[in-house]
């Protein structure tokens, strides 16, 4: 299998995994809005240290967690190499040529942290909603644009089976690569140009195959009475619980004490 | 259940995919369709769910005529259908979610759809999987969950496409155990296309397509004991009825047959 986590869903039944999915998502983005906000040590602490505690509610391992964050390092460092090089600001030490500047570590470090909590805090999202839930509750909080006829079903059923293609998709990606490998192909080297040249051979059986798959899939979907449109029922409708409140409460609580450590 | 009356095709290109189909199928029969790559299986079985609609002739369904577009739920979920590849078919990453897809679609209330996911689930002997993500379950597994997916439309007719194709002969058997348990438990009508001749001398009735005609219909054993006819439509008897044609046994089918047949030969020699 392909180590890809998106939109992969791990069953269990902790209270992260029985709040409701419009909550999840509602929280996540104050959260993330909030977290671009901030500027105090403490509060990147604060964050820290709740984010990790999420992970925990949610029983999601560390590993699992660090396969999530993979995929990104090299952002996470790049950012965090831009900020380290490019602050302007006195000189903290210097090698050779080149000057780090106190602002710059300062500044290096957050951003590293500000990555890694979005990033765990997200992939929280898609771990403890099935991906099913996760698009009836884009559906609904998007069902107000359906009245400017946005076709947010529609959308809705793009996403959900997006997020069902992935790990497919990806599987085959893997397994083209290495059938080309083994002809001889070399995807390891060479310049960004002869790099981007050798996914050539990749990406059109991969384009081919996902046609063809999408033909299948919309028989499939005709099959079952499936109409573009047409009004549908659902087998779990998303519904507050007293849960989904005391979800907010704990939110609010670490909004406040966020927003105490920043005034102090 | 099903009733073609002088039914042909062609596709935009124009070549005639289908010509002249007469079949009629009971209710709770088990027919099998074979044939040789292109001849035509895949898109009859498209005509009896009004995927495609006859350019001649006519398709019934339950008596309703596959033309009329406002029973098409009606005949849609008469008609279950279940394809070759069980990747490309499944719409929802969790097993439940998948099963309660076309009940969603019918637009049933929630309660009903949930009695039909329960229901289907165990009919195909898949109730503890419902909460888990359909990437991890075996081939057979899957394609037994599209048999599921297919049954909470309360179908009268189950059309296999090659469901068998790419499970291993164990997921096979699984999958054939189940639909024969199917048939003849739930009364279910049972079309089922398949390259597999093993499977086809399974059902009650063997229909033989070629160059989009109907070519060979009648009991399996009727069918296969015509070996010459068979392979000169580019097919294979199933191996025991070969075994046994070889030997000049014409008859056997199945493998006790065949087993007893060349013990009464053996015996004969003896005495
Ligand atoms: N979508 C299509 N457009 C045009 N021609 C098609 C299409 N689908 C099938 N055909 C043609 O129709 C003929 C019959 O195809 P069909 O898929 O019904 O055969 P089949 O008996 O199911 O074969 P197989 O055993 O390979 O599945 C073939 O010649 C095929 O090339
Ligand atoms: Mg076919």
């Amino acid at each position: 299998m392909v180590d890809i986590l998106i939109g992969q869903y791990l069953a269990g039944s902790s209270a992260l995994h029985r709040t409701d999915a419009r909550v999840k998502i509602i929280l996540l983005i104050l959260y993330a809005a909030l977290l671009f906000m901030i500027k105090k040590p403490l509060s990147y602490a604060i964050f820290a240290a709740f984010t990790a505690a999420l992970t925990m509610t949610g029983g999601i391992g560390f590993k699992t967690v660090m396969k999530s964050i993979k995929p990104l390092r090299w952002i996470i460092i790049f950012t965090a190499a831009v900020n380290l090089f490019f602050t302007k600001g006195e000189a903290f030490f210097s090698v050779w040529k080149i000057a780090i500047a106190a602002e710059g570590i300062d500044l290096a470090v957050k951003m590293t942290v500000r990555l890694l909590c979005l990033i765990t805090a997200s992939s929280l999202l898609t771990l403890t909603t099935p991906p099913m839930r996760l698009t009836d509750a884009v559906e609904s909080l998007l069902s107000p644009l359906a009245r400017l006829k946005v076709p947010v079903r529609e959308l809705a059923m793009m996403m959900s089976i997006t997020l069902r293609f992935i790990p497919v998709l990806a599987e085959e990606a893997d397994r083209i690569i290495k059938a080309q490998t083994a002809r001889g192909a070399d995807f390891g080297s060479g310049g960004i140009i002869r790099r981007a040249k050798s996914l050539v051979p990749v990406m059109l059986p991969l384009f081919i195959s996902a046609f063809k798959r999408a033909e299948d899939l919309a028989a499939a979907m005709d099959a079952r009475c499936f109409i573009s449109g047409a009004a549908r029922t659902k087998l779990c409708e998303n519904r507050l619980t007293p849960l989904d409140a005391r979800a907010g409460a704990v939110f609010v609580v670490f909004a406040a004490a966020v927003m105490a450590a920043e005034l102090w | 259940m099903i009733k073609t009356e002088n039914v042909s095709f062609s596709y935009s290109d124009g070549e005639q995919v289908l010509k002249n189909i007469n079949l009629a199928i009971e209710k709770g029969s088990f027919a099998a369709i074979i044939g040789c790559n292109g001849s035509g299986k895949s898109t009859a079985a498209k005509h009896f769910n009004a995927l495609l609609l006859p350019k001649s002739g006519a398709v019934y369904v339950k008596g309703i005529d596959t033309r009329d577009e406002k029973r098409l739920f009606e005949i849609r979920s008469a008609a279950g259908m279940v394809f070759q590849n069980p990747d490309n078919q499944m719409v929802a990453a969790i097993v439940e979610d998948e099963v309660a897809f076309a009940p969603e679609n019918l637009g049933l209330e929630r309660n009903e759809i949930r009695r039909r996911v329960d229901e289907s689930l165990r009919a195909v002997g898949m109730e503890e999987y419902a909460l888990k993500s359909s990437a991890h379950l075996s081939g057979g597994q899957k394609q037994r969950v599209a048999v599921a997916a297919a049954l909470a439309m309360e179908p009268e007719c189950l059309i296999l496409d090659e469901s068998t194709a790419m499970l291993d002969p164990r997921g096979r058997a699984e999958l054939m155990k189940t639909i024969k348990k199917l048939n003849r438990g739930n009364n279910l009508t049972v079309i089922l296309i398949t390259h597999y001749m093993d499977e086809a001398a399974q059902a009650d009735r063997v229909i033989v397509m070629d160059g989009g005609e109907i070519v060979m219909d009648g009991t399996p054993r009727a069918v296969f004991s015509d070996v010459e006819k068979i392979r000169s439509l580019g097919l294979d008897v199933p191996q025991a009825a070969e075994i046994a044609y070889e030997l000049g046994l014409n008859g056997a089918l199945t493998v006790d047959e065949c087993v007893n047949a060349i013990d009464g030969l053996l015996g004969g020699a003896r005495r």
